[in-house]
C-alpha cells in the first residue's frame, strides 16, 4: 500500500471539529515523508547500533531547581542554614547577615543593623515568636519584630561557632558549638557542658530535642544524649562504636515519629538509630558509596542528603531507588550546608554557592539530547534495561546511562535502509522487542539483543502506524486504516486487521489501548469510541461532546478513562461516557497524553503542563510553573511507561519525566496578616486590638505563603460586621475608612486556585470603641448625674418649700390670729356699736312720742333712718364676720319656715317702696341639709335687694322665689322685675362695697357676703339680669 | 628552625604537659593539580609535625617556599606570588586531633580519621582528613592523601588558566616520626 496522501487524510475527517489534529499530529513528520516503498523483509542488520556518541558530563535527568539571589544575581551568598519559622517564613544565616524571606520578599539584617556578626550559624524561634541568630564568632542574638538585641548572659558568650540552636519542649534554649561543647540556658543561668560533665567531644556538629526532652548532640566522638534532673543536674550518656554505633562521627541528627533517630555520618551515609535496642541500620543497602553528608532532610518516603564529595542524593525509602544529581547532570551547586523541607514541601538547598529550591523530585527533564540536535520529541519508548528510545526528525534514538552515570545516546537504524523512514510511534513490548511504527511505511520490531529486525508492511491494512499498544503476547496496532491485531508467538507474528469493514466504526484510530480485562478499547478521529469485547464491537458516541478521542488510561478502580479532544476527562459508566463532574478542575482540557501511574492516578499532559487527578479521593494536583514544566508542550500519545512507576514524555523540548507520586494530597498557601495602619501610623499585628473612634481608618496588609509559585495566589477577604461577603482580590492590602464604633474581625483566606474551599484562613479581632460620648459608662453616668441633680433640686425645692411653709405657716398664724382678733374687734365693736344704736332708736322714739313739732319730727324721722342704715351696716359686718368666723352647721333646712319669717321681716322695708308681691314656690323633693344660719343670710340679702331696687316704672314690684330640691342639691331662684343690673356691673356685684348706684341705699356688702357665704357652703351663685326688667339670682347649694 | 618556633606555638595552645611526642624525622608533601589541559606537580621535604600521643592532638607545617617541582621556573613565581602569596602566608598548617583509636604502643596499621583546622593561604577550613598510621618499633610512618578545594581558601584562578590548573588539589603526605 502506498503511503497515504495529505488530501485523503483531510478529507477523511474533513467533517469534524477535530479537522485540523490529526494532520498536525502528522504534519510534524511530514517533511520526512518518504514515497519509496521499501518492501524489506525479515534481515539482520548486523551494524544496527552504528554511532555512539558518548556524552558524560552532560544530559541526565534532573529535576526543576528554583535558584534565588539573595543579593545581586552575580554576588554569591554562601547559606550556612535555613529555618522556616511558625508564621511560614523562611530564614537563611548566612555569610553576609540574616535574610528574611516570604517567597517574594526578603529582607536583610547585618551588624549595621546591631547583628553581633554577619556570619549567621544557626537559628531557632522561641515559644513567643522572636528569632534567636547564633554566629560564627560564638555570639547569639534575639530579632523581636524587627529589633535586634544581643544576647548578653552574665556567663559570657561562646568562644567558637554555634553549629545549632533549639528551644526545648520547657522552653530552655541550648545550642552546640564546634570547639566549645554544648551550651544551655535555664532560668537565667548559661551552663556548658564539657569534658567535665562527659561529653565526648567539644566539636558538636547537631543537635535535637527527643520525645522524652533528652537533646541529643551529635560529636567526632559518638552522640552524647543529655538530660537535665529536677535539679538542673546533667546527666551525659554516650553513644559510640563501643555500643553499636556505625560510625563516631555523627554530622546530623533527625528524630523519627517512631521513636528512632536518622544520623547522617561522616563514612557510613545515614543510618537509623533505634535507641531501644541500640541497633543501627542503614538507608541504604549494600553500603554507602557517596561520602561524608553535610545536611539530609526527609520529605515523606524521600531523603534529601548533601554529599559534598558527590552531589546531592535523593533516596526513595518505598521505591527504594537512589537518584544523585551532581555536577555531571548540570546540578551547579557546591557543597551544600544546609537542606530544610517546609511546610509546602519544598526542599530548600542552601549552598555554599547560593540558594535553591525543589519541590521534589516527581519530575525530571531531560532537556538536551546531545548529539541529537531537535529536543522535540516525537515518539518515546523505555526498554526492559531503563533505556529510553525516542524518535525524532532525526531519526531513533536509543540514550543509555550506565552503572557510573555515564550517559550516551546511540543512533539506531543508521546504516539500515529503514533509516529514512519517519517514526510516530514506539513501543517495547512484554518480551522486550522495540516496536517502531513508521508513517506511511509500517511498521518495524527489533529484537534488541540480537539486533534483528521484523518489517511489517503489506500485512497491515494501513501503513500509518499512529500508536501501538501490547499486552502479554498481543500488541495493537493504531493505524489510519483501522486497527491491527498481531498475536506473538516465538517470531511467529499473527497478523488479523480491524476495520470499518469488520465491525469498527473509524478506520482512522488514534490509539488502540487492552485494559484489564483485556476489552480493547479504539480512539477514533471523529467517531466516538469503539471497544472490543471478544469478537464484539460497541460503539459509544453519546454524552460525548467531542468526537474525536485521542486516547485511553485505567485508573487503580479500573475504570476506564477517555481523553476528548478539547473536553478533557470522560469515564465510562459501564454504560456511556460522562465527562467529570467537578466543574474545570483541570488546568486544560487539550490534553495530548493520558496515562496511570502506577498508584492508579490518572497523570495527564498538557500545554500548561501536568495534572494528576485521584480518582478515588477525586483530588488534583497541578505540576506547571512550579516544577518548571510549564514551557514544555507534549507531542500527542508521546507518553511511555516504565516497570518504576515513572512516565515518560516527549516534548517540543526534550524529555519530562514523573515519578510516582505517593502523597498526591497538595499544600495549601498560607494566609498572613503581615501589617496594619491605623491613620497612617504602623501597628502590630495582634489580637483583640482597641482603637479609638476616631482611629477608623484602618489599612490591613496582607499576604500568602506560597514558595513554589507566590505569583499565582488569591486571596478572599471579608470583615466580619462590615463586609456582607467574601472578597475577593489579588492585591496585598485593604484599606477601611470611618469604620463605625465596633467589634470587628479580619477574615484573609488564600489559595492558588480560583476556589478557596481547601483554603486556610487566618484572622485577627480588633475593637473600633465608640467616643466617650457614646458609651455606656457615659450614658449611666449621664443619668446618674441627672438623676442626681433633679434630686438635689428636688431636696433643695422641698427644703425650700419647707423653709417657706413654716413661715407661711407662721404667717397664717400670725395672720389668723390678727384675723381672729379682728373678727372679734369688728363683732365686738359691731355689737357695742349696736346697743348704743338701739338706746338711740328707742330715745327717738320716745323724742317723737313728746313732740308734735312737724319740722322736729322730720329731723327726728331723718334721725332714726339713718340710725336704721347704719346699724343695717353693722349688722351686714357682724353677718360677713360670722360667715368667716364660724364653722358650718347642717341641719335639715325647711324653706317654708324660712323664706316666711324672711318675707314677713322684710315686708316693709324699703320705705317709701311699694309693697312688693311675693310668690313662693318650694319643691322639696328630698330633704335637704345645710348651715340654716348661713342660708337665712343669703336668702335675706337677696329677697332684700329685690325687694329694695324695684323699679318705679313697673306696674306692681313681683318677686318670684322658687326652691328645688334634689338628692343632691338644693336650687334657689330669686326673680324680680326691678332695676336690673347692666351686663359690665354684672361682674362686681359681688365685689366687697360695690354699689350699682350712688344713691343705693346699702352698706355695699350684701351681694359679697351672698358671695362669700355661697362658696363657704360650696354652693355656687348666677346672676342674670336685664336693667328695666329685672334680676334672677341662682343659686346652687350641695345636699349635705 | 623558625617553623618549629611556630610549631611550638602552635601546639602551646593545645598541648598540656604531653609525655610521649613523636616528631617528624624525614617528611615528605607533595601535590598535583590534574587539569585538563596541565599537570603540575610539586612537592617538598620541609614537613614539620609533631603528634602527642597522650592527648591524640597533632600539627603539621610546611614552608610554602619550599615546594620544588613544577612545570618551569614561571610556574614556580606565579605559584609563589600570585596563587599562594608566600610573602603573606608563609606557611601551611594543618592542626586539631586525631578522632579514631589508635594504639601507638602496639605495632600495626591504623586508618584512623583526622579532625582539625587546615589554614592554607590565610584561610582556614576545619576538614575530616583520613589517614594511615603505621607504627612499627616505636616509630610511626604517616600516610595521607586528600584534596584542597582551592575556594576553600580564597585562592582564585584567573580564567584564562583555568584549564590549565584544577579547582582541587591533590595532596599527598608521607612522614616517618620518632620520639
Amino acid at each position: 500500500m502506498m503511503c497515504i496522501n495529505n488530501n485523503t487524510i483531510y478529507k477523511g475527517i474533513s467533517q469534524q471539529p477535530a479537522v485540523g489534529s490529526l494532520q498536525f499530529a502528522l504534519n510534524k513528520l511530514l517533511s520526512k515523508l518518504k514515497t519509496a516503498d521499501c518492501r524489506l523483509r525479515t534481515f539482520l542488520l548486523a551494524t544496527l547500533f552504528a554511532l555512539i556518541i558518548r556524552a558524560p558530563y552532560a544530559n541526565a535527568q534532573t529535576p526543576f531547581f528554583q535558584h534565588y539571589f539573595l543579593l545581586r544575581k552575580n554576588e554569591t551568598v554562601q547559606i550556612n542554614t535555613s529555618f522556616q519559622d511558625k508564621e511560614g517564613f523562611v530564614w537563611f544565616g548566612t555569610n553576609k547577615g540574616l535574610f528574611k524571606f516570604d517567597g517574594t520578599n526578603q529582607q536583610r539584617y547585618t551588624t549595621a543593623d546591631s547583628l553581633p556578626d554577619d556570619n549567621v550559624t544557626a537559628i531557632a524561634e522561641d515559644s513567643a515568636g522572636r528569632i534567636w541568630t547564633g554566629h560564627k564568632n560564638g555570639s547569639i542574638a534575639i530579632v523581636d519584630k524587627g529589633l535586634i538585641k544581643k544576647f548578653n548572659p552574665a556567663e559570657g558568650s561562646a568562644t567558637k561557632s554555634i553549629s545549632k540552636m533549639l528551644f526545648d519542649k520547657k522552653g530552655r534554649l541550648w545550642f552546640s558549638t564546634t570547639g566549645d561543647g554544648l551550651y544551655y540556658f535555664n532560668e537565667g543561668r548559661l551552663y556548658r557542658l564539657d569534658e567535665k560533665e562527659n561529653m565526648p567531644d567539644l566539636f558538636v556538629y547537631d543537635i535535637m530535642e527527643d520525645a522524652q526532652g533528652r537533646i541529643w548532640a551529635g560529636t567526632d566522638a559518638g552522640i552524647a544524649i543529655c538530660s537535665l534532673n529536677n535539679n538542673n543536674t546533667p546527666t551525659i550518656k554516650t553513644i559510640n562504636s563501643k555500643n553499636g554505633l556505625s560510625d563516631n562521627i555523627i554530622k546530623k541528627l533527625l528524630p523519627c515519629e517512631d521513636g528512632t533517630v536518622w544520623l547522617a555520618t561522616e563514612d557510613a551515609g545515614v543510618i537509623n538509630y533505634d535507641p531501644a535496642s541500640g541497633k543501627c541500620k542503614p538507608l541504604t543497602e549494600g553500603g554507602w558509596k557517596y561520602g561524608t553528608i553535610s545536611a539530609f532532610a526527609l520529605n515523606d518516603s524521600q531523603v534529601w542528603i548533601s554529599c559534598p564529595q558527590k552531589g546531592l542524593v535523593v533516596y526513595d525509602r518505598i521505591t527504594e531507588q537512589t537518584k544523585l544529581y551532581d555536577l555531571k547532570v548540570g546540578v551547579i551547586f557546591t557543597s551544600i550546608n544546609s537542606l530544610l523541607k517546609d511546610n509546602e514541601g519544598n526542599i530548600w538547598i542552601g549552598a555554599k554557592s547560593g540558594l535553591a529550591r525543589s519541590l521534589g523530585n516527581y519530575i525530571e527533564y531531560v532537556e538536551t539530547l546531545e548529539p541529537v540536535k531537535n529536543p522535540n520529541v516525537a515518539a518515546i519508548a523505555v526498554d526492559k534495561q531503563g533505556s529510553i528510545w525516542f524518535a525524532n526528525s532525526e531519526g531513533l534514538f536509543k540514550r543509555k546511562v550506565d552503572e557510573s552515570g555515564g550517559i550516551s545516546v546511540e543512533k539506531q537504524l543508521a546504516n539500515s535502509p529503514l533509516k529514512n523512514y519517519s517514526i510516530i510511534s514506539l513501543f517495547v513490548d512484554n518480551a522486550g522487542y522495540i516496536w517502531i511504527g513508521l508513517y506511511g511505511d509500517g511498521a518495524i520490531r527489533i529484537n534488541p539483543a540480537t539486533g534483528k529486525a521484523h518489517y511489517l508492511k503489506k500485512e497491515l491494512r494501513d501503513g500509518n502506524v499512529l500508536n501501538i499498544t501490547g499486552k502479554d503476547n498481543v500488541i495493537w496496532l493504531a493505524t489510519l486504516g483501522g486497527g491491527t491485531q498481531i498475536t506473538v508467538s516465538g517470531e511467529e507474528l499473527t497478523i488479523k486487521n480491524y476495520s470499518s469493514q469488520n465491525g469498527l466504526i473509524s478506520d482512522y484510530i488514534y490509539q488502540s489501548f487492552i485494559d484489564s480485562k483485556n476489552r480493547v478499547w479504539f480512539a477514533t478521529d471523529g467517531k466516538g469510541i469503539d471497544m472490543k469485547e471478544g469478537e464484539t464491537f460497541h460503539h459509544y458516541k453519546e454524552g460525548l461532546n467531542a468526537k474525536v478521542i485521542y486516547g485511553f488510561a485505567e485508573d487503580g478502580d479500573h475504570h476506564i478513562w477517555a481523553n476528548v479532544q478539547g473536553e478533557g476527562l470522560y469515564e465510562f459508566d459501564g454504560q456511556k461516557f460522562n465527562a467529570l463532574a467537578n466543574a474545570n478542575p483541570l488546568h486544560g482540557n487539550n490534553i495530548n497524553c493520558l496515562a496511570a501511574d502506577r498508584s492508579g492516578n490518572l497523570v495527564l499532559m498538557h500545554d500548561l503542563g501536568i495534572d494528576i487527578y485521584d480518582s478515588r479521593k477525586n483530588k488534583f494536583r497541578h505540576l506547571g510553573e512550579e516544577v518548571g514544566i510549564h514551557d514544555k508542550i507534549p507531542n500527542l500519545n508521546a507518553a511511555a511507561k516504565d516497570d518504576k512507576g515513572h512516565i515518560f514524555f516527549g516534548t517540543d523540548k526534550g524529555i519530562v519525566i514523573y515519578s510516582d507520586m505517593i502523597n498526591t494530597m497538595q499544600a495549601t498557601p498560607l494566609p498572613l496578616i503581615a501589617g496594619l495602619k491605623v491613620v497612617n501610623q504602623n501597628v502590630p499585628v495582634s489580637q483583640n486590638l482597641n482603637f479609638k473612634y476616631n482611629q477608623n481608618d484602618i489599612t490591613i496588609n496582607y499576604s500568602g505563603f506560597w514558595y513554589q509559585n507566590p505569583q499565582n495566589l488569591n486571596f478572599q477577604y471579608k470583615l466580619d460586621n462590615y463586609d456582607n461577603s467574601w472578597l475577593a482580590s489579588r492585591n496585598h492590602s485593604v484599606t477601611y475608612s470611618n469604620l463605625p464604633p465596633g467589634t470587628y474581625t479580619f477574615r484573609l483566606k488564600v489559595s492558588d486556585m480560583e476556589e478557596f474551599g481547601d483554603a486556610k484562613e487566618s484572622s485577627f479581632q480588633f475593637v473600633v470603641s465608640p467616643p466617650f460620648w457614646r458609651t455606656n459608662l457615659f450614658y449611666i453616668l449621664s443619668v446618674l448625674t441627672t438623676t442626681l441633680l433633679v434630686y438635689v433640686f428636688i431636696k433643695f425645692r422641698e427644703r425650700k418649700l419647707l423653709n417657706d411653709k413654716k413661715v407661711l405657716e407662721a404667717n397664717n398664724a400670725e395672720l389668723k390670729k390678727t384675723n381672729m382678733e379682728l373678727d372679734k374687734f369688728v363683732y365686738s365693736v359691731s355689737h357695742d356699736l349696736r346697743a348704743p344704736l338701739s338706746s338711740m332708736l328707742g330715745i327717738i322714739e320716745i323724742s317723737r312720742e313728746e313732740t308734735k313739732e312737724p319740722m322736729q319730727l322730720e329731723h327726728l324721722g331723718m334721725l332714726k333712718g339713718s340710725i336704721k342704715r347704719l346699724d343695717t351696716f353693722i349688722q351686714d359686718i357682724l353677718n360677713y364676720s360670722r360667715n368667716s368666723r364660724m364653722e358650718v352647721e347642717k341641719e335639715e333646712i325647711n324653706f317654708k319656715d324660712i323664706l316666711n319669717d324672711i318675707t314677713a321681716n322684710l315686708k316693709y322695708i324699703g320705705g317709701n317702696n311699694q309693697k312688693a308681691e311675693i310668690n313662693i314656690t318650694i319643691d322639696n323633693e328630698a330633704p335637704f341639709h345645710s348651715d340654716k344660719t348661713r342660708l337665712n343670710v343669703v336668702l335675706n340679702n337677696l329677697i332684700s335687694n329685690a325687694i329694695r331696687y324695684q323699679n318705679p316704672k313697673a306696674e306692681k314690684p313681683v318677686i318670684d322665689i322658687k326652691v328645688a330640691t334634689t338628692e343632691a342639691e338644693a336650687y334657689i331662684m330669686v326673680k324680680d322685675n326691678g332695676i336690673g343690673i347692666s351686663k359690665e356691673n354684672q361682674q362686681k356685684i359681688f365685689d366687697m362695697f360695690y354699689r350699682v348706684s350712688k344713691n343705693s341705699v346699702g352698706s355695699g356688702l350684701g351681694l359679697y357676703i351672698v358671695k362669700e357665704t355661697v362658696d363657704k357652703l360650696k354652693g355656687k351663685v348666677e346672676v342674670e339680669s336685664e336693667p328695666g326688667k329685672g334680676t334672677i339670682f341662682g343659686i346652687h347649694l350641695p345636699n349635705n | 628552625m623558625k617553623s618549629l618556633v611556630c610549631l611550638i606555638f602552635l601546639l602551646s595552645s593545645c598541648l598540656v604537659q604531653a609525655q610521649q611526642k613523636f616528631h617528624v624525622e624525614k617528611g615528605k608533601i607533595s601535590f598535583i593539580s590534574n587539569a585538563p589541559l596541565e599537570i603540575i606537580k610539586a612537592s617538598s621535604d620541609k614537613l614539620d609535625g609533631i603528634i602527642d600521643v597522650s592527648s591524640n592532638q597533632f600539627a603539621f607545617l610546611v614552608q610554602i617556599l619550599s615546594f620544588k617541582g613544577f612545570n618551569g621556573e614561571l610556574q614556580l613565581e606565579h605559584f609563589n606570588e600570585k596563587y599562594m602569596e608566600s610573602d603573606k602566608y608563609p606557611t601551611a598548617s594543618f592542626k586539631g586531633k586525631i578522632i579514631d583509636a589508635v594504639d601507638f604502643s602496639k605495632d600495626g596499621e591504623y586508618d584512623v580519621r583526622v579532625k582539625g583546622d587546615l589554614d592554607v593561604h590565610g584561610k582556614t577550613q576545619t576538614r575530616i582528613i583520613k589517614s594511615k598510621i603505621i607504627v612499627k618499633g616505636g616509630k610511626i610512618t604517616i600516610e595521607t592523601k586528600f584534596t584542597i578545594p582551592l575556594v576553600d581558601h580564597n585562592i582564585s584562578i584567573p580564567s584564562i588558566v583555568s584549564e590549565k590548573i584544577a579547582t582541587e588539589i591533590e595532596v599527598n603526605i608521607n612522614a616517618s616520626m620518632s620520639q
